[in-house]
């Protein structure tokens, strides 16, 4: 098991949560856009990204609606809950506290 | 470019994953649009078309490989009418089901095999239940016929047939019957249509008719007064021998037709099919003679009765009656009736006797094996379980409600058990067949002809599959409800979660425990015959032919006409070579016959005008005990002195000499034998007279000169092969009388063999069963076994890491194994335990709850249970502790 992998299964929600959290985003702009800024250190495809958006949508942290634009196939566009947003300020506390942690510990910002 | 129609791909490809059909087009459009999308982006980028289109579908393919393989037909839609859609869903489950199944087939031959297996012996067995025990018998209303027995309260030997006094007084006093009817079977023979012919005749009251609510085809069935003395003779006709003899013409009403000697008027047809009893043809049907009031000796002449209860009364009220009536002769006639009790028997019971004891518990024995099916195929898939958890966990992410996964679940078990019902239906043709060839011949049990696949055995087949399919279905899927969330999909580690492999643990403790059930049931039925084989009937049937044979009875009505017949036969036969010995007498040991009759010493009577005790008899020439190697023990055997006309003779057995006359020597004595003062002559050696598990009674013998009879069976004692034998018997005695019959011939070493043959064909059934059983449940602890070690790989390679040896880790692994054992055997134990009544009836020399047996097969099982485990146990010393670290 490769570490991208496990660091994706662990923080993949975050990252949707944070991303949607900008703002109404679809579902290939998020998989676009994770990859891009990771710089293809993390990828998602088509059957493991919608299944975690759906799963975060039942679970009301997020919303999605359809939006139709002319000459365009029709997008689901996802945006944050309040329930959402309360849950990416917690979870960016953590992983905040988290990387913290790390730092002093494996002394990454000395590396 | 070229325009795809993405939709459809995308639904292509997600037809294995039942999403609620609600939000189905929603989730197609969304992952299209997302596929299109990325096709779009690597054709900018210059990826060659096909390369794109097969790239931005790809993670598709690799979740859901399974709908790709073959082309699915379309999802069904959103928007259709619930109803039909429900409908649609259902073909979809079970398209998608069978596809499923065929994909792996493997799991679904093993599947469909081990319940087949189960179904099969089920329907097999249920075939015969269905023929023997359930079908209605042949008569309107069948359930309120009774048949009257006979029970001596002091010996508990109960009789079928009742005395012809008591038969007219019950008739006269009862109140419980709508009907009630005397009868009795006998061949006869038939005289002046071309040669001389035997029939089977039913000999019946008009009472019989009335309880079975016969109607003739034609003509008149008999009436009262046909059987009134001095009657003129009459007879009504089967409906077969109408068709064969008369070609059907109706004008054979009214015509004379001689049987046995008699001119009988034909008075009516009997319907078609009528048989009475059920397993007897009654080619032709004569009055049975019954006087006008019951005779001073009431016990002169024996009569089968068949009654129907009146709407409304129970068969314990009849009972009640009858044991009124009982005591009110035993109160009338206390020196024929004291201790005398009537009994009213429901005619089912009466016709399958002790073989529905065998059969309900064979098919107990089949429906244990079924369950023990059903657990290993649980266990397959909760195997299965293991390998589709990505799958099940994809499926709900994309929104498969849990009722889908269910549906989908019950519709692959569906699936699996129709297909197992189809071979089992197959395997039940083979196995009745199997069956009723192992049945002897001598085995008479109604019904038994008639067994066949008919429309209640496909029915119940279909029943037990649906029931099949859904106790397994929801076995697994309880199981592993509780681990199908989403940590198997972000984890993607293929393992069961504790629950599920405590379910998985229960469900095989389960499993040992009714194979050790089984084993116990065969273990105390093998145990059983081989008592039976090691008894000593108290004979030597080995070189002993046996030959039934029937004099005409119209030439051979005195008795001085019979004895010169019996003396030239024996006397041509003892001049044969291949003769060593040969005798007559009345009855074929070990078939079953309990004749009896009161029996008292001359200077001890019972007294108090009191009945005296049953005891059996036989009526036996002296050369029947020489071809029988049955040893004279004191005084002598019958001979020339032992005249017709001269005192009556008696030869009794050593259980009747020491039960009368205890210590004492009976040679000399007298007794009162059923009101006739005869002298004992000589004591014999005990023989297995009904059958080889009933005790030795007291027995007597009457010489056959001085009560001889016109059917007789003939035992000769031979060096030469017996096969040939019984045809230069008969060519002898026909030399002597030409129109006397051959009815039966067998040999005594076949007769022995198939008193035993119930018990020895219960034996290979659950014997077979039991190994079946034994041979699931070491599959189920292998399988269950099997995943333990690899959810536990981790854990073993840090211990071998850690320096435990790979014995540690055999017995690690066995110790679990162990803990199954021991667990299915304690709770066997108990069911067994519980159990154990059932068996009671079907047992001989051995206690139901036998400790040696419950022993025995428990060892059996747990020493397979630890094979079953050993091989697992080998497999978890091998796992190499520097791989299964660095995977982690």
């Amino acid at each position: 098991m490769g570490s991208t992998r496990n660091f994706r299964n662990g923080s993949a929600e975050f990252l949707i949560l944070s991303l949607v959290g900008e703002r109404e985003r679809h579902g290939y702009e998020l998989a676009k856009l994770i990859e891009r800024r990771s710089g293809g250190a993390i990828t998602f495809h088509v059957a493991s990204l919608y299944p975690t958006l759906y799963r975060l949508e039942r679970r009301g942290l997020i919303i999605g609606r359809w939006i139709e634009r002319a000459g365009q196939r029709r997008r689901r566009f996802y945006r944050l809950t309040p329930d959402g947003r309360d849950t990416l300020a917690a979870q960016r506390r953590s992983w905040k506290a988290f990387f913290t942690a790390l730092t002093r510990v494996a002394r990454l910002g000395n590396a | 470019m070229t325009a795809h129609d993405w939709n459809a791909l995308v639904r292509e490809r997600l037809a294995s994953l039942a999403v609620d059909p609600a939000r189905q087009l929603d989730v197609v459009d969304e992952l299209a649009g997302h596929v299109a999308e990325q096709y779009a982006e690597l054709v900018a980028a210059g990826v060659d078309e096909a390369r794109a289109v097969a790239e931005a579908l790809a993670p598709l393919d690799e979740r859901a490989r399974a709908a790709a393989a073959t082309a699915p037909r379309a999802l069904p839609l959103a928007g259709e009418s619930p109803r039909r859609e429900r409908l649609a869903m259902l073909g979809y489950h079970m398209r998608h089901a069978c596809r499923m199944l065929l994909r792996e087939r493997g799991f679904a031959a093993s599947a469909v095999l081990t319940l087949a297996l189960g179904v099969g012996a089920n329907v097999a067995m249920f075939a015969v239940v269905d023929a023997v025990l359930l079908r209605p018998l042949p008569y309107s209303n069948a359930n309120a016929l009774v048949v009257l027995k006979h029970r001596d309260e002091r010996t508990g030997i109960t009789k079928e047939f009742i005395a012809i006094g008591d038969y007219v007084d019950i008739a006269a006093r009862q109140q419980s019957f709508s009907a009630l009817g005397a009868y009795g079977t006998q061949r006869a023979t038939v005289f002046d249509m071309g040669d001389p012919f035997e029939v089977s005749a039913l000999l019946a009251t008009s009472g019989v008719f009335d309880a079975l609510g016969v109607e003739p085809v034609s003509g008149r069935v008999l009436n009262p007064g046909d059987s009134r003395p001095g009657a003129a003779h009459v007879a009504v006709i089967g409906y077969q021998f109408w068709q064969q003899r008369f070609g059907g013409d109706r004008r054979a009403i009214g015509r004379g037709i001689r049987i046995d000697g008699d001119n009988c008027q034909i008075v009516g047809i009997a319907p078609p099919g009528f048989r009475f009893p059920p397993n007897a043809a009654a080619d032709v049907i004569l009055p049975s003679a019954i006087p006008l009031a019951a005779p001073a000796s009431r016990q002169s002449d024996w009569r089968f009765a068949v009654a129907r209860l009146k709407p409304g009364v129970s068969l314990e009220a009849a009972a009640a009656n009858l044991t009124a009536i009982s005591t009110q002769l035993a109160d009338a006639y206390p020196s024929q009736n004291r201790a005398s009790e009537y009994l009213a028997v429901p005619l089912r019971d009466a016709l399958v006797g002790s073989s529905q004891t065998a059969l309900w518990l064979l098919f107990g024995a089949v429906g244990v094996l079924l369950v023990v099916a059903c657990v290993n195929v649980a266990n397959l898939m909760l195997a299965r379980a293991l390998s589709r958890r990505r799958e099940i966990a994809t499926r709900r992410a994309l929104g498969a409600s849990p009722g889908h996964l269910a549906a989908q679940f019950i519709a692959e078990s569906l699936a699996l058990a129709l297909a197992a019902a189809a071979a089992g239906i197959l395997m039940a043709q083979w196995g009745t067949r199997t069956l009723l060839s192992l049945v002897p011949r001598s085995l008479v049990v109604t019904g038994l002809a008639e067994v066949q696949i008919n429309r209640a055995v496909l029915a119940f087949t279909v029943a037990l599959s649906i029931a099949t399919a859904l106790s397994f279905g929801l076995l697994s899927m309880l199981t592993t409800r509780s681990d199908t969330g989403s940590t198997a999909f972000t984890t993607g580690r293929a393992t069961l979660g504790r629950s599920t492999r405590r379910a998985a643990s229960a469900l095989v403790i389960g499993e040992v425990a009714l194979a050790l059930v089984l084993l116990v049931g065969a273990g105390l039925i093998l145990r059983t015959f081989a008592r039976l084989a090691s008894v000593d009937p108290g004979f030597r049937g080995d070189h002993v032919v046996t030959l039934t044979t029937q004099l005409p009875a119209d030439r051979y009505r005195d008795s001085a006409g019979r004895q010169a017949f019996y003396r030239r036969a024996f006397e041509s036969l003892r001049a044969l070579p291949e003769v060593q010995a040969v005798g007559v007498a009345a009855v074929i040991p070990l078939t079953g016959n309990n004749w009896s009759v009161p029996f008292e010493r001359a200077d001890q009577p019972v007294g108090g005008g009191q009945r005296p005790p049953d005891v059996g008899w036989q009526t036996a020439s002296a050369g029947y005990f020489a071809a029988m190697h049955i040893p004279l023990l004191a005084g002598r055997l019958f001979d020339d002195r032992d005249r017709p006309d001269g005192p009556r003779v008696v030869v009794v057995s050593r259980t009747l000499e020491r039960r009368f006359f205890a210590g004492e020597s009976a040679v000399g004595r007298r007794a009162n034998v059923d009101g006739v003062i005869a002298e004992i002559i000589g004591v014999v050696g005990d023989i297995r007279r009904a059958s080889l598990a009933n005790e030795p009674r007291p027995d007597l013998y009457y010489s056959s000169e001085q009560v001889p009879m016109t059917t007789t069976t003939w035992f000769v004692r031979t060096g030469a092969d017996p096969a040939r034998l019984a045809s230069i018997l008969l060519t002898h005695l026909h030399a002597i009388e030409p129109q006397i019959l051959g009815l039966d011939s067998r040999r005594m070493a076949d007769v022995e063999r198939e008193s035993t043959q119930v018990t020895r064909l219960v034996l290979w059934l659950i014997g077979l069963f039991a190994v079946t059983a034994l041979a699931l449940a070491a599959v189920g602890v292998y399988g269950v076994m099997s995943y333990v070690i690899r959810q536990r790989t981790r854990e073993i390679g840090l211990r071998v890491a850690l320096g435990a040896t790979r014995a540690a880790i055999v017995q690690l692994v066995m110790r679990q194994g162990l803990a199954i054992a021991v667990g299915g055997t304690v709770l066997g134990v108990a069911i067994a335990l519980a159990a154990a009544r059932t068996l009671e009836g079907l047992l001989y020399g051995i206690a139901p709850r036998d400790v040696t047996t419950l022993a025995v097969a428990s060892a059996t099982l747990i020493g397979t249970t630890l094979c079953a485990c050993y091989i697992p146990a080998r497999r978890a010393a091998r796992i190499d502790p520097a791989r299964t670290l660095t995977e982690s």
